[in-house]
């Protein structure tokens, strides 16, 4: 199975939530990236972890794991960042910078 | 519009013969149109008749629920009875009348 | 005079009131049968993997399709060779077991008794000796026929089934704030949280609860919705054999041939297949000259789960015929049934669905438990129904998960040698299920849930020490040995035993203290009939 299909499902789930205030509020960092800027790369890595999926297995098993996937990273998210929202931050960036060389190889 | 407002609420024996009319309308009307009206579709899409049955299984279920959710939210019984059953007796007749695919 | 803007948003506040009210209703009533669908189906996509787990005393013998098909016809030419027909089900890399049936020819004199299915090794075809038990087929057949007798089972689970996916299209359009909420999840905060924790798993896995309630339904189609198939045909087998290829039913001729190896027919498929293995090879009248040999290929390869197959003639080993490729509709139906069952999936997808499945229990149960904190009011008795919610709430959602975890601990602990021990098995799960649920009626509510969910979490957490204690294939000696499949059981049921053990921490957390009462005096109102109610969300 593709993983960094499912971490860069976390990811964008997890940058589609900061794009909203009351997430946002929750983290107080001021170094986040302007809202629209987030909610734009949290769309585009959701497709980049649907396109690397279908890439790597074709389009019927590719989408089809590529659903169960981002169906767990998104509750994953939601637990994490309701509990920890600074951790839920922190393993959003890990996770992309650990999607990107396995998408290479 | 009167569909707009949810379910009244009608007191005593009336309201609950209503109800439970309501309810064995969407739960065996609702399945006898969605099996009736899937039928028609087997029956009536062009192409092999393998094919077209399975078309009409694969919708029946979304047809059912769908009808069903429908029968709570029109407001008026009658009238919720009438397109259950009647789809269902209109839908069927016509597949019986037609007959099995030559 | 309304604008249409209005019109529009009062109609949407209509539809959005109508669909909370027949969402509640329907996951009341079927709320406790799903939760138990869910569990069971989820346990299923390990049913291979549980039933070996049950037979320790089996060590998994890897044969060719070849060599395991082969072994089993020696074995069944051994011992009735008469027989009318033979299912063989090749072993896989789950399995690892030959399963057979064999079907004695019909004696009109003597009516034969439903012979049991045998399990073979696979390089040898002897049969197989290890502790008699249902294995992961109890749960999978308690998933779709809630141990009742056919075809009772199956319809009621078919009404559950059509009631959730009624559940489901209500509940989306119901949910008002579906996308700005769709991150939310706010704890001790009453029944906000509960809410929350109904949407988040149920909106957040959405197209998998879709998929599995509609893919359900489509398993059983011919049961429910036969009628489109009989517009269309006179017979079902018409149909069967239009979409499928029809089987080659032909009679016994009386002339006696033996029947051919199968390895080259096997081998001629795999060919066809592009080399793809069968999993089951089905033979009717062996040793007669009309010998059928149906190689029916895998569905571990693809989403479809309906099988290719090829028919050759038993005593020449000729092809005779082939199924037909499916038109769209056919596969379509193919795909959704094999999303159900999910050959398809790798383990780590397979993994993955076992935690969706979870996710879909927790979206039922959390839904039952909001259906009574929403009506159970801090000044006011609770009402007949609200009560019995309240228990029926215990035992089906704390007290399975006790039920599921003795059956495993039964297989353990009942001796291997002991007839009738399959039986004694199942009869475990129910005792403690339903046995838990009554005595749990004597604890007050919220000390019935800390408790039967502590005693769930205590009986998972006991599996891998009773295994251990009572088998050589515990933990640690596995992990010495390599054997991934009893490792990673043991420590499944260690993460569901923590599952249920922060099931038992939440229901002991006092509830957050409910606000004072308003000092200014006001009118005494008769209270509304809560069951009236449209809960707007």
């Amino acid at each position: 199975m593709p993983y960094e299909s499912g971490l860069l499902g976390y990811a964008a789930f997890a940058s589609l939530a900061l794009a909203m205030k009351k997430h946002a509020d929750s983290l107080a960092w001021n170094a986040l990236p302007p809202r629209p800027v987030l909610s734009v790369l949290g769309w585009a890595l959701l497709a980049l972890s649907a396109t690397v999926a279908v890439v790597r297995l074709g389009p019927s098993l590719g989408i089809t794991t590529w659903i169960g996937q981002i169906c767990l990273a998104a509750p994953l998210l939601v637990l994490l960042l309701s509990w920890r929202p600074r951790l839920a931050a922190i393993l959003a960036a890990a996770a992309l910078v650990c999607a990107f060389p396995f998408m290479l190889l | 519009m009167s569909s707009d407002r949810p379910l009244k609420k009608t007191a005593g024996w009336l309201g609950a013969a209503s109800m439970t009319g309501r309810a064995l309308t969407a739960l065996v009307g609702g399945y006898a149109s969605a099996a009736a009206l899937s039928s028609l579709l087997a029956r009536l899409l062009p192409g092999s008749p393998a094919e077209a049955s399975a078309w009409g299984m694969i919708v029946s279920f979304l047809l059912f629920a769908c009808l069903a959710l429908w029968a709570f939210h029109e407001r008026r019984l009658v009238y919720v009875a009438a397109v259950l059953w009647g789809s269902a007796l209109l839908a069927g007749g016509a597949v019986m009348a037609l007959g099995v695919r030559p | 005079m309304r604008s249409n803007l209005h019109d529009g948003s009062t109609a949407v506040r209509g539809l959005r009131q109508s669909m909370a009210w027949i969402h509640a209703w329907l996951g009341l009533l079927a709320g406790w049968i799903l939760f138990a669908m869910f569990l069971t189906g989820t346990a299923s996509y390990f049913r291979p993997e549980i039933t070996r787990w049950m037979q320790p005393e089996l060590r998994p013998a890897h044969a060719s399709a070849v060599q395991a098909a082969q072994a089993a016809i020696n074995h069944l030419q051994a011992t009735s060779p008469g027989d009318q027909q033979w299912f063989i089900y090749l072993p896989d890399d789950r399995t690892a077991v030959t399963r057979v049936f064999a079907r004695a020819k019909p004696d009109p004199a003597k009516p034969a008794p439903r012979r049991p299915e045998l399990k073979l090794d696979p390089i040898t075809g002897q049969p197989l000796e290890a502790r008699d038990t249902r294995g992961g087929e109890h749960f999978y057949r308690f998933h779709f026929q809630l141990q009742l007798p056919h075809p009772w089972g199956r319809w009621l689970a078919g009404v559950c089934a059509i009631f959730m996916l009624a559940a489901i299209i209500s509940g989306v359009i119901t949910h008002k704030r579906i996308f700005a909420d769709f991150f939310t999840l706010r704890w001790r905060k009453g029944q906000r949280s509960w809410l929350d924790a109904h949407n988040a798993p149920a909106v957040l896995a959405l197209p998998f609860h879709a998929m599995i309630t509609y893919t359900g339904l489509i398993t059983l189609v011919a049961m429910y919705m036969p009628w489109p198939v009989q517009a269309n045909f006179k017979q079902a087998d018409d149909f069967t054999a239009a979409a499928y290829g029809r089987p080659a039913e032909g009679k016994a001729s009386g002339q006696a041939a033996p029947l051919l190896p199968v390895g080259p027919m096997i081998q001629a498929a795999a060919q066809a297949w592009g080399g793809d293995p069968p999993r089951t090879i089905v033979i009717r009248n062996p040793n007669d000259a009309a010998a059928t040999v149906t190689v029916l290929r895998t569905t571990a390869s693809r989403l479809n789960a309906r099988p290719d197959s090829i028919t050759f003639s038993g005593a020449t080993g000729q092809p005779l015929s082939k199924s037909p490729a499916p038109g769209p509709a056919i596969s379509t139906a193919g795909v959704l049934l094999g999303l159900h069952l999910g050959h398809f999936a790798s383990p780590a997808l397979r993994w993955a669905g076992f935690f969706l499945g979870l996710i879909g229990a927790a979206m039922v149960g959390t839904g039952l438990v909001l259906w009574v904190v929403k009506r159970r009011k801090p000044n006011a008795p609770p009402f007949f129904g609200l009560r019995l919610v309240e228990r029926l709430n215990i035992g089906a959602v704390a007290c399975l998960p006790a039920g599921m975890a003795a059956f495993l601990l039964a297989n353990r602990l009942i001796p291997a040698d002991l007839p009738n021990r399959a039986v004694l098995e199942v009869s475990a799960m129910f005792w403690v299920w339903f046995g838990l649920a009554v005595v749990s009626l004597l604890r007050p509510v919220r000390r019935a849930w800390i408790e039967t969910l502590g005693l769930s979490a205590l009986a998972f957490a006991a599996i891998p020490v009773v295994n251990a204690v009572s088998t050589d294939r515990g933990l640690f000696n596995s992990l010495v040995a390599g054997d991934w499949l009893f490792v990673s059981f043991d420590l499944a049921m260690l993460v569901v035993a923590a599952f249920c053990g922060v099931g038992a921490l939440v229901a002991s957390r006092k509830p957050p203290a409910s606000p004072p009462p308003p000092k200014v005096m006001v009118r005494k109102r008769k209270p509304a009939p809560v069951r009236e109610h449209a809960d707007a969300v």
